[in-house]
């Protein structure tokens, strides 16, 4: 089964010890399309921390469907988006960035996060998800 | 005074502790029935080869209409069939239905489709319960095809 590297184009990415990083090569793809060191203009994107990918939740979460198809990014630069993101320009930028490029990736599902609530490419009204950015795919 | 205050407390204290172990009681008559007697069988348990697009449960529940089937006794003809169906989501759409009364579901198979949200699952169905078949030689049991088709919001079975 395919695995989260620890890195992905060129930005270095942290693990939650409890995370299993076997997960389905669809959201590895998703990972590549929206984890870049140049994502937000003008800021820089050297590390981000997956609180969880395959393990930690429960049917029907993607987290746990098939081969794994969600991954939770909880912190930007080791800054934490829960206390960053109202604060920190790179942060906020970084994380808004993620969310929106990730909504241009063709097996695009969930999308939750401080900046959007998607699914399906609409707007969906789910609750939390500001100190975090749930993805998941089809 | 405080020979007053102190069976007043007690009073309050005691009201209180009734209060909170108050349990909800639910009257839902199709979901008393599928929580005390149903049997739940998980679809995507089974062709564990097919990916599945949605998580499906159905419960069967004993029919309590009076039957034919068992002459000088009693036992299950047919049996209430529920179905619940749920998305693979965080927030996901989940549906409940009653599927309808019969015989006994028999064999489910999935079909690999590449759809979203969606699950086509051919059923075959007995006219009468196994028990019912069993018991009374003169049932003579017909097993018919039907094609569940499930999406969030909206399932279909059509015969085959």
């Amino acid at each position: 089964m395919p695995q989260i590297p620890a890195s992905i184009n060129g930005v270095n990415i942290d693990f939650a010890q409890s995370v299993n990083k076997n997960v389905d090569q669809k959201l590895i793809n998703a990972l590549k399309h929206c984890i870049k060191p140049n994502i937000a203009k003008g800021y820089s994107l050297t590390k981000i921390y997956i609180s969880s990918a395959n393990d930690s939740h429960k049917l029907p979460s993607r987290h746990v469907q098939g081969a794994g198809k969600a991954v939770d990014i909880s912190r930007i630069n080791n800054l934490k988006m829960s206390v960053y993101y109202k604060t920190n320009k790179t942060v906020k930028e970084v994380t808004n960035a993620i969310q929106s490029t990730f909504e241009t990736f063709s097996n695009k599902r969930e999308n939750f996060g401080p900046l959007l609530k998607m699914k399906l490419g609409t707007k969906h009204n789910v609750s939390g998800h500001n100190d975090h950015i749930h993805i998941s795919v089809n | 005074m405080k020979y007053l205050v102190i069976p007043f407390m007690t009073l309050i204290l005691s009201c209180s502790v009734n209060a909170n172990d108050k349990v909800e009681k639910i009257y839902d008559p199709h979901l008393v029935n599928i929580l005390m007697f149903s049997e739940m069988a998980e679809l995507n348990k089974l062709q564990p080869n097919i990916e599945k697009n949605l998580w499906v449960k159905i419960y069967k529940v004993p029919d309590k209409t009076p039957n034919d089937c068992f002459p000088e006794s009693h036992g299950i003809c047919k049996y209430v069939y529920y179905i619940a169906v749920s998305q693979f989501d965080e927030n996901p759409i989940v549906d409940a239905y009653r599927l309808g009364v019969f015989g006994e579901i028999v064999n489910y198979k999935w079909t690999q489709i590449t759809e979203l949200d969606t699950a086509v699952i051919n059923i075959e169905i007995n006219e009468y319960s196994k028990e019912a078949i069993t018991y009374n030689k003169k049932l003579k049991d017909k097993v018919s095809k039907y094609k569940l088709l499930l999406k969030p919001g909206d399932i279909t079975l059509t015969k085959n």
